[in-house]
């Protein structure tokens, strides 16, 4: 064990052997958090004796999930010993709580339930938005107002928290629910009250329920305190969360229900990387644990900074940390004699070609390996013309870069081949049908699942649930080419070179509302990626706060980028009209000795 | 640099110094520091009332950003700009009305046009205003058809009977507007009105009923998100609806900037009607040019004054000629399309040459003729900006490429004016429906504002069929370059 703890600073050291009943380790980006995480685990079962079965980690998504596995194998393969906690996701351990429910006579549903969207719940019961929303003759309007305040309302953004039943919802109420396509729609809480009845229906009859459903159910199960509740108390001894910046107030309401006054919880995150509060979390997450565990239990969690960066220099550091209000600076012990850059330009087109051309010159005269290099974008809908504008440049001078795989829908189809896969071998081995599996992404997945723990087609189920998760799914590739993605899917990686577009009014910070402390923590997560050299690259913003300036009033460098080239300038005007027009522009005094002047008029 | 005058007449200095009671409203021609004035009020509101919010409100995004730069220029960041839909859209949308997605220009001719089109299957009697006969006929009758709704919804015509019976003054005599084609219009109307409410596709709010159902639902709106005072600079462009809006929701005050001499879309109001209150002494006409040098100022002046529509308007009044001596502007005739462009090169280059750290306007009649200039002065390095596509920065140094609509209300150390064409400026003909004389004035108006965007030089560029505005261009005024 000696092994590894001896390469932990004092800081991670204190937070894997600390024994305190809740810990919560705040961790800065590239403070070692998958690191110490992994080590608190390894640290757990090896020097407390607390056997993997009674441990559980809960992580954010998948890839989070995967590099906590990753490191924890790293470690056993250098131990030589040591075990894998189930690692899972909020949505797989509700899933699991719901199956030992089923199991137990505990819960709602009688049998084996299926999960599907929020939308997909109307292909059960074609009626089931009859006579509500009467305002929207449309479906389409209909569906998405009714869905997204009955996913509001259950992920705790709609009313004073969390609820987990219609009759939370007060009647008399208008909710004003904003949507990407149709703008703000309005629902009226009668109607939202009668659409979650008609929901509950639809759930036990056809023995189906949606992703928050499932976290809601989960909630409802172990708030009543019965066998499920005592089971799950009794197995996990030691919860460990990753991620806890972007638990949602329903999945945190989760947690706490899990727990009793005897368990281990240790929660680690960095409120300053907090960007999904669209989906319900929100940066006080920390803060709310921390007064949650201390009201409930009586017992102050010991909370331990992590602030001691391994990846970037100083100078980066010091763009990152000028976008933070309070709290933990992060700091580094490595300085470069490189400014990070801040390109000023004014549109998109200029942009890509800075960009495009700086990356060639770094893979052609400074020899950069291309995947060393990331472009970050703040993606906006589906279509991204900042990232369009960058590939087509990039297309011009032939540098090869990852396209991104539509996220959602290979999810998708995989999780339905995985489906039938399940369906047609129930029961089996999962060793036994391995090998008939043609389907390579399929195969994949279930040898993931296999290393994880799981045995039977049964258990694929589980994991099943996991692919829903809303982070947006990446497909590493070998091939040797520039990264392109967007910011949110960059959370928990690094790399040496990263070029970020495209600040200013309306891209980032995003949309014409934009929620400024939202994107100025995403633009941190952006900024935090970089481990050599960081090129920020954008325009001034006017309306709302104007991130550029920001970095700027760094130690950086600050290049004007307004032409595609070196202008040519002619010999101007002639003398006598250049003395004419010197005159007038003598004669013009500027703006601001203009309204000096004005100045001294408003003495009442 | 941005630079604009020193000293205040005494006209600016009654206005800024008004208690912020009650409506004030500041009118001057071009260049006479209206948004100079509303800035210095702007200033003068926050430094008196430190926690009040000040709120700029125009027509467009340009200007929008244009009063936003100039406020962050004077040390202003509080205020807040906004365009008069972005404003109202945010406020109705803490209302409980259900359709609140922006339908106007292309996509409200597309619910139009949707139905004409049903109105024109379902109803056998059907029949629409003969529109001369052309290529883009059913382009034309649509247009046609939105200036009409636009009318009637603006006008509070809400039933069929008072459509009939009404008497509809200031269209033109080309169009013949009979019953029946009234009772179609209204069909449609109806019709269209029905799209914008139920329609899955076309659900929305156009701009008519975005001010009439906000001033209806006015105790719905939240006192917290309102502005304590409202400026409004080039205030005529805005519907009368518009105004009566901006004046519900400004708390303490609200101050208009206007110049009947720049409007260029088609409306008609009266203060009064806007339920705007403009007492005694409240109304403030600035004269002076300040902006300009005296021989830009005099050959706008003589151009604008060509024509007897605008000079016989109760309002005008005949600006005075600033005393800032300067270049005399420059004509340049251009034999072909490509001539114009090697004329906006070359004076670019020149300009660029002597002045590298001045604004540059290149004005032009569409977008389209815009990024024909910037790709060739992309070519040679110059710093373009599009100032509608990119929400540009105007005050800082290179070349803005802007339309002749959207330059109202902007400034550049150097201009130039080019499309002065046939079919360009003055534009082809007028919509159906438009009188003749009016559209020809509005189009002059047009000239005219671009040219008094100068501050320090001017540059005409005609190609061929010269522009028939070019004539009245007195020769004593300007001087022919090749």
């Amino acid at each position: 064990m000696n092994k590894i703890l001896d390469k932990l600073n004092d800081q991670q050291l204190r937070a894997v052997k600390d024994t305190s009943q809740f810990i919560q380790i705040n961790a800065g980006p590239g403070t070692g958090k998958t690191t110490t995480l992994g080590a608190k685990m390894l640290y757990t079962q090896v020097e407390l004796e607390v056997p993997v079965s009674n441990m559980v980690g809960i992580s954010f998504s998948r890839s989070a999930k995967s590099h906590l596995l990753n490191k924890l194998e790293e470690f056993t393969d250098q131990l030589g010993y040591g075990g894998k906690p189930p690692i899972l996701t909020f949505h797989s351990l509700a899933f699991r709580i719901i199956k030992k429910a089923i199991e137990l006579g505990d819960s709602k549903f009688k049998e084996y339930i299926e999960h599907v969207d929020t939308h997909d719940l109307i292909s059960y019961q074609p009626n089931l938005m009859k006579d509500l929303c009467k305002e929207y003759k449309d479906g389409e309007s209909k569906k998405h107002a009714l869905c997204e305040a009955f996913n509001k309302a259950r992920q705790g953004n709609l009313l004073d928290g969390p609820s987990l039943s219609w009759k939370e919802v007060k009647e008399d109420e208008i909710y004003h629910v904003p949507t990407y396509v149709f703008g703000r729609l309005l629902v009226n809480g009668q109607d939202l009250k009668e659409f979650w009845k008609r929901v509950d229906k639809i759930e036990r009859k056809f023995r189906v329920t949606d992703y928050n459903g499932m976290i809601t159910e989960a909630i409802n199960i172990l708030k009543n305190k019965g066998k499920t509740y005592e089971y799950f108390t009794n197995l996990y001894d030691y919860i460990f969360v990753d991620e806890y910046q972007d638990t949602s107030l329903a999945q945190e309401m989760l947690l706490f229900a899990l727990i009793s006054n005897k368990q281990h919880v240790t929660v680690v995150g960095d409120k300053n990387q907090t960007i999904y509060s669209f989906n319900g979390s929100n940066s006080y997450n920390l803060d709310r644990f921390f007064q949650q565990a201390t009201s409930l239990y009586n017992t102050e969690p010991t909370k331990i900074i992590l602030n001691r960066n391994y990846r970037s220099p100083q100078q980066i550091l010091d763009v990152t940390n000028s976008l933070v209000h309070e709290e933990h600076y992060v700091y580094s012990e490595t300085r470069t004699l490189q400014q990070p850059v801040v390109v000023e330009t004014h549109n998109y087109q200029l942009a890509s070609h800075y960009i495009s051309t700086e990356i060639e010159k770094l893979i052609n005269q400074e020899k950069v390996t291309p995947s060393n290099i990331c472009i970050l974008y703040r993606k906006n809908s589906e279509h991204s013309p900042q990232a369009d504008t960058v590939k087509e440049h990039l297309n011009q001078l032939e540098i090869e870069y990852t396209e991104e795989v539509s996220n959602r829908k290979t999810e998708k189809s995989l999780s339905q081949k995985v489906l039938s896969l399940q369906e047609q071998n129930q029961g089996e081995d999962l060793e036994d049908i391995i090998e008939t599996i043609e389907d390579e992404r399929t195969k994949q997945f279930v040898k993931e699942c296999m290393s994880d723990g799981a045995t039977d087609s049964e258990d694929l189920l589980e994991y099943l649930v996991e692919l829903e998760e809303i982070e947006e799914s990446f497909t590493p590739t070998q091939k040797e080419a520039v990264h392109i993605r967007t910011v949110h899917s960059a959370k928990g990686l690094e790399f040496p070179y990263v070029f970020i577009i495209y600040l200013g009014d309306k891209e980032f910070p995003h949309s014409s509302k934009p929620d400024i402390e939202e994107e100025r923590r995403l633009l941190y997560v952006g900024l935090s990626r970089a481990q050599k050299q960081l090129y920020i690259i954008g325009k001034k913003g006017l309306h709302f706060e104007s991130f550029l300036d920001h970095c700027l009033l760094t130690d950086v460098k600050h290049i004007p980028y307004h032409t595609f080239m070196e202008e040519k300038f002619s010999s101007g005007f002639s003398n006598k009209d250049k003395k004419a027009i010197d005159r007038t522009g003598n004669k013009q005094t500027s703006i601001i000795d203009e309204m000096e002047d004005l100045q001294g008029l408003f003495n009442d | 640099m941005q630079q604009l005058q020193v000293k205040l007449t005494e006209d600016q200095d009654q206005c800024v110094t008004f208690k912020p009671k009650g409506d004030l409203l500041v009118q001057g021609i071009p260049g006479s520091g209206k948004s100079t004035i509303l800035l210095a009020r702007a200033q003068y509101l926050m430094k008196k009332y430190p926690n009040d919010k000040v709120l700029f409100l125009t027509f467009n995004r340009t200007l929008t950003n244009y009063i936003k730069q100039l406020a962050d220029k004077i040390g202003l960041s509080n205020v807040e700009a906004k365009t008069f839909h972005q404003w109202a859209k945010e406020l109705l949308e803490t209302t409980a009305y259900p359709n609140t997605k922006l339908k106007l220009g292309k996509d409200r001719d597309a619910i139009i046009r949707y139905a004409k089109n049903i109105v024109n299957k379902h109803n056998e009697s059907a029949s629409f205003p003969k529109i001369e006969e052309g290529k883009k006929n059913d382009q034309q009758l649509i247009k046609f058809l939105g200036d009409e709704i636009e009318w009637i919804k603006g006008n509070g015509i809400n039933t069929r009977n008072d459509y009939l019976n009404i008497k509809r003054s200031g269209r033109g005599k080309d169009v013949r507007v009979t019953k029946d084609h009234r009772e179609t219009i209204y069909d449609i109307l109806e019709k269209y009105n029905e799209l914008l409410n139920k329609d899955r596709r076309h659900r929305g709010i156009d701009s008519e009923d975005l001010s009439q159902f906000l001033i209806e639902r006015s105790n719905e709106v939240s006192k917290k998100l309102l502005s304590d005072h409202v400026l409004v600079d080039e205030a005529q462009d805005f519907h009368t609806l518009q105004l009566k809006a901006i004046s519900t929701f400004a708390k303490k005050s609200l101050t208009i900037g206007a110049d009947k001499g720049q409007q260029i879309y088609r409306r008609s109001f009266t203060w009064k009607s806007a339920g705007i209150e403009i007492k005694g002494g409240r109304s403030k006409y600035l004269k002076k040019t300040f902006r300009s040098t005296r021989q830009i100022v005099t050959l706008a002046n003589d151009f604008q004054e060509k024509d007897l529509l605008i000079t016989s308007d109760a309002d005008y009044q005949k600006p005075a000629v600033p005393d800032i001596e300067g270049k005399v502007p420059e004509l340049v005739y251009c034999d072909k399309k490509a001539d114009e462009e090697k004329a906006v090169l070359k004076q670019v280059q020149k300009i660029r040459g002597s002045y590298p750290e001045d604004t540059i306007g290149v004005i032009a009649t569409s977008h389209k003729r815009l990024d024909e200039y910037k790709k060739l002065l992309e070519e040679y390095g110059v710093p373009v900006y599009k100032i509608k596509d990119e929400d540009a920065d105007i005050v800082s140094p290179g070349v803005k490429l802007i339309t002749y609509h959207s330059s109202k209300g902007l400034e550049f150390d150097h201009v130039l004016v080019t499309e002065l064409k046939q079919g360009k400026i003055p534009y082809k003909k007028p919509t159906p429906g438009d009188d003749e004389e009016e559209f020809m004035s509005r189009e002059r108006k047009k000239l005219y504002v671009a040219m008094t965007r100068a501050k320090k030089t001017l540059c005409l560029i005609s190609s061929r069929t010269y522009s028939s505005f070019v004539k009245d261009f007195n020769e004593k005024y300007y001087e022919v370059i090749t």
